[in-house]
């Protein structure tokens, strides 16, 4: 496993996919960034401040984790179509190893680029707007000001954040092991991860879908989404405002559902590479 | 010693047999030549001793350890394999690629050690070039360097004289003689290129349509294939004292009548000799086969 963790990365400081991976995560964060600059540059008070970018980014389903399947399916795929996991095989790695430091190493990637990203934005964010000057709220630019720094909602943004992106990066490492290419991979992946994102939005829009309300625990992104059902029974007139905070069932069920998919994606990758012969 | 010993090992894909009760033993310090058309299973062994494939029926053991034990992975750290192509990533150079397999072989070379590496395939000047720009032959040496980078104890080679040149070709059977001799490496080569096979394999297997048809040393091969004559006489013994009379020096008489004269004779004049002696002949046979020519023969009847 020490070996496999040397190569991995060995190849992140050497393989191009990896760099372009490292782009992405920049990328996306000055891109954030400067739209919000752009658009609220003459906003009083302001918006683009590092908070906000941070809360901004902190949203797998809608930022990084639209891009991180497409770069860890690559990854993976590439293992297999340079012979990469054949070497290993051949070099007296058990199947079980291989696919498991596969698994965990891009789990941890994934990992460094959602913090890379995060911290990235946050202090372009800052340094133009500073943290959080006007007492603006993460996501006070949808609704309302919230007046406080939302510090409690933050940390569970990005605890969620951190869970789901190792949900999509399982996903997305199954897929590649399962498919061997790319072709069909990154397409299901990021129609999936945009699917959740979806899903989560609408959930709550449903007229007196309380059916719903067990299975929004199943969507980890669900409590990372900043809506919510008007309480008032059999109305369509839907109210979106922004949370002071994740509830605390809202938080423990994403994790809960998050790892649970985790695992599964774990054992559906796993079972056909130990099955399958390598080509 | 055998090092790789397969006991009726089979591969079946989809209802058909790639391999069919194979049963070959692979002699420690041997050259095994492996032979056979496409598709004839050559590769799918290779694929299963590697653990790139896991056999339908049957077993094989790898330095005395059986397949289905734990200690196999530990076997296969000892082997090196080519098998169908050299597998590199092409977006690294030749020594990031040696470096990224050091790493997951657990292998740590000095800076001098891998650059001695590329020397030996002629690759020590590529510097910065990425292994995308590599020539098939480049990459096909490159392959080769990194099979050597854990001091194997068997090499598996599948192909590896495809894509070289006249010269390559030559640069790699010394090397392959040159570890094999100096490193005691056995290697397991297939090749197409039999005239190439026939200048350094010690042991063949001859296979057709997945299974194993003979194992043969190179000794056997060459008595089989050498231009020789063989007479069946009456009488071996009077035969031989006027074989010896006649000055001739390499030959075998067998208890069955058979002698197989390997010297240029003239024949006619010969069977006259025997014929004066009063020796009564059965049969005469000529025989100038190349081990291409054995294998056609051999796989005639399949």
């Amino acid at each position: 496993m020490f070996n496999l963790t040397k190569a991995f990365l060995f190849k992140v400081r050497k393989d191009a996919a990896s760099k372009t991976a490292l782009i992405f995560a920049v990328a996306l964060a000055v891109f954030f960034w400067g739209l919000f600059l752009l658009i609220y540059s003459k906003s009083e008070p302001k918006i683009c401040t590092g908070q906000t970018i941070l809360a901004l980014v902190s949203t797998p389903t809608q930022g990084y984790g639209l891009v991180l399947p497409a770069i860890i399916a690559t990854m993976v795929v590439g293992e297999f179509s340079t012979g990469v996991i054949r070497n290993k095989v051949i070099a007296g790695n058990s199947k079980f190893k291989i696919f498991t430091s596969l698994f965990v190493l891009n789990a941890i990637y994934s990992i460094v680029l959602y913090g890379i990203c995060m911290v990235v934005g946050l202090l372009l964010g800052t340094i133009v707007g500073g943290f959080n000057p006007n007492g603006i709220g993460v996501v006070g630019l949808m609704t309302f000001m919230m007046g406080t720094f939302a510090g409690e909602l933050l940390g569970r943004l990005v605890i969620m954040g951190f869970f789901i992106i190792v949900m999509i990066s399982a996903f997305a490492t199954s897929l590649a092991t399962i498919f061997r290419s790319v072709g069909p991979c990154i397409p299901i992946v990021i129609i999936s991860v945009f699917l959740l994102t979806i899903l989560s939005i609408t959930m709550p829009y449903s007229k007196g879908g309380y059916y719903l309300d067990g299975l929004t625990k199943f969507n980890p992104a669900f409590a990372g989404c900043f809506v919510e059902r008007e309480p008032f029974e059999g109305d369509w007139y839907m109210v979106m405002y922004s949370n002071l905070f994740i509830s605390d069932e809202r938080f423990n069920w994403s994790l809960i559902s998050s790892s649970v998919y985790t695992v599964i994606f774990y054992v559906v990758g796993l079972i056909p590479f130990l099955k399958r012969d390598l080509k | 010693m055998n090092i790789v010993e397969t006991t009726e090992l089979s591969k079946i894909y989809s209802g058909k047999a790639a391999v069919n009760g194979v049963s070959m033993h692979i002699p420690e310090g041997s050259i095994y030549g492996f032979v056979g058309e496409n598709g004839s299973g050559k590769t799918t062994i290779m694929r299963l001793l590697t653990g790139l494939a896991t056999p339908s029926k049957g077993s094989f053991t790898l330095f005395g350890v059986k397949n289905n034990e734990m200690k196999i992975y530990a076997a296969r750290k000892q082997i090196s394999a080519i098998v169908e192509a050299t597998s590199l990533v092409p977006s690294m150079t030749a020594i990031d690629n040696i470096i990224y397999q050091e790493n997951y072989l657990g292998v740590k070379l000095k800076k001098e050690e891998r650059m001695e590496l590329l020397k030996i395939v002629h690759l020590d000047q590529t510097g910065k070039k990425k292994v995308k720009n590599f020539s098939l032959g480049m990459r096909q040496r490159l392959g080769i360097a990194m099979a050597l980078m854990n001091k194997p104890k068997l090499m598996l080679l599948d192909e590896p004289l495809n894509g070289l040149d006249p010269q390559g070709i030559a640069e790699l059977r010394d090397l392959l003689i040159e570890i094999n001799k100096n490193e005691g490496i056995t290697i397991l080569i297939s090749s197409h290129i039999l005239s190439e096979l026939e200048k350094i394999a010690t042991t063949y297997g001859f296979i057709s349509h997945g299974r194993l048809i003979e194992e043969v040393t190179v000794d056997e091969l060459q008595n089989r294939c050498r231009k020789s004559t063989t007479i069946n006489v009456e009488d071996v013994k009077k035969a031989e004292e006027v074989i010896t009379k006649e000055g001739i020096k390499d030959y075998k008489a067998f208890p069955n009548g058979d002698i197989i004269v390997y010297d240029d004779i003239d024949i006619g004049e010969f069977i006259s000799n025997l014929y004066k002696n009063k020796i009564k002949i059965h049969t005469v046979n000529s025989s100038d086969e190349s081990v291409e020519e054995y294998y056609l023969n051999l796989v005639k009847g399949e």
